[in-house]
């Protein structure tokens, strides 16, 4: 992020802090993408992402007044989500699960991949539907701390700076994590090892 | 170059994070070693095939911001809705069940078991003069209920109370929590 854009995201943080409706969804639509990418990769499930995204937009609004310093903005709101979508997971996780939900996950898949075999039969495309479902069941079986690197990274067109502002770790453990999800992903894809788990 | 090494700086070459001299030495690499540009080519799809799936499977999946947000900001602006919706509304029907039986006890138990004994120290015993007429009351015996054999039922309470100077006084309290002067018809 810029000067400049770090100075209006500090700005529209001020604005929010005075009850400014627009302030406040103009700063969260900016971070929208990086906050969706961090909640999946907690939660772990895109159809339930919404319902914390909107518990988050919950606690911003009623807890923006508290921010002291504008400027850490995000790394604020990045603690605040990863706390709700933790607390969403282990409520979750109590809950009992009825057989036929499992049955059903079972069978589910992302919509791409159904709208991709629809729109063409050829070899080449049913290949590469393969291809997409193979590094999407890596990507969601990855460590937690290496899939939200992974995800964050791809989501939100962060710097590596801003991931590690976000996730709050040193700059070289985002580089690092990075590495190792994209080798377990790669390794997972070709069938190579799929279960070695790498420790920094 | 080691592969690890090698894979940071084909991670960041691929991310935009590379700098001009790890773009030279990458460069090199690529040159010298075929395996290194073969895992450029399988990093790359990965990169490109991941940006894809995350933009689908993840950011493209759901409500629009802008209607989360506007849901968020009602359910911010009714802090009551918010609550029920928190603690949950069956939980809230127990709390408000809880405090209308509590309330209860309050109401039918507590007076019995707080009224003030009728004994000696009790706290608003009230002094009366008695010199004062108007304040000598003599309880009219027609007006009790009488005992089979004719003798009047009188609700009262008995204290003994020595005086400063010794005297004693035999005091008839009445159980309304005031104090008459004991009227005596006979020889007690």
């Amino acid at each position: 992020m810029t000067v400049q854009a770090s100075q209006n995201e500090s700005a529209l943080v001020c604005a929010a802090q005075r009850r400014d409706k627009e302030a406040l969804q103009l700063l969260l639509a900016h971070n929208w993408a990086w906050l969706k990418g961090l909640v999946f990769s907690i939660v772990g499930d895109p159809g339930e992402v919404d319902d914390v995204l909107q518990d988050i937009c919950v606690r911003v609004i009623a807890k923006i007044d508290t921010l002291r310093e504008p400027e850490r903005f995000r790394p604020w709101l990045a603690m605040l989500a990863r706390r709700q979508a933790l607390r969403y997971r282990q409520q979750k996780a109590r809950r009992p699960v009825p057989l036929s939900a499992g049955l059903l996950a079972e069978d589910q898949e992302p919509a791409e991949f159904k709208f991709g075999r629809k729109a063409d039969g050829g070899i080449e495309a049913i290949e590469r539907q393969e291809q997409c479902r193979r590094i999407w069941e890596a990507v969601q079986s990855l460590p937690e701390k290496y899939r939200q690197v992974f995800v964050l990274q791809h989501a939100g067109d962060l710097t590596y700076a801003q991931v590690a502002e976000i996730l709050d770790v040193p700059l070289t453990t985002v580089q690092i994590r990075l590495v190792r999800a994209r080798r377990m992903i790669c390794d997972r894809v070709a069938g190579r090892d799929a279960n070695k788990v790498w420790e920094e | 170059m080691n592969q690890e090494i090698l894979e940071i700086v084909i991670g960041k070459h691929l991310d935009g994070e590379i700098t001009p001299g790890e773009q030279r030495i990458l460069d090199v690499e690529l040159d010298r070693d075929p395996r290194a540009a073969e895992l450029l080519g399988e990093l790359r799809d990965l990169h490109e095939r991941s940006s894809e799936l995350v933009g689908s499977c993840v950011l493209g999946q759901g409500a629009a911001p802008g209607d989360i947000f506007e849901q968020a900001w009602q359910q911010a602006e009714h802090p009551v809705r918010r609550t029920l919706k928190r603690v949950g509304y069956v939980h809230v029907a127990v709390g408000v069940a809880a405090g209308f039986v509590m309330g209860l006890a309050v109401q039918f138990v507590l007076p019995g078991a707080s009224a003030p004994q009728n004994g000696p120290a009790a706290s608003d015993v009230v002094a009366r003069n008695v010199a004062d007429p108007m304040e000598l009351e003599v309880p009219s015996f027609s007006e009790l209920p009488v005992d089979p054999s004719g003798n009047p039922i009188r609700n009262v309470d008995w204290y003994n109370f020595t005086d400063k100077l010794g005297n004693q006084w035999l005091i008839e309290g009445l159980r309304e929590s005031t104090v008459r002067p004991a009227a005596y018809s006979t020889d007690l």
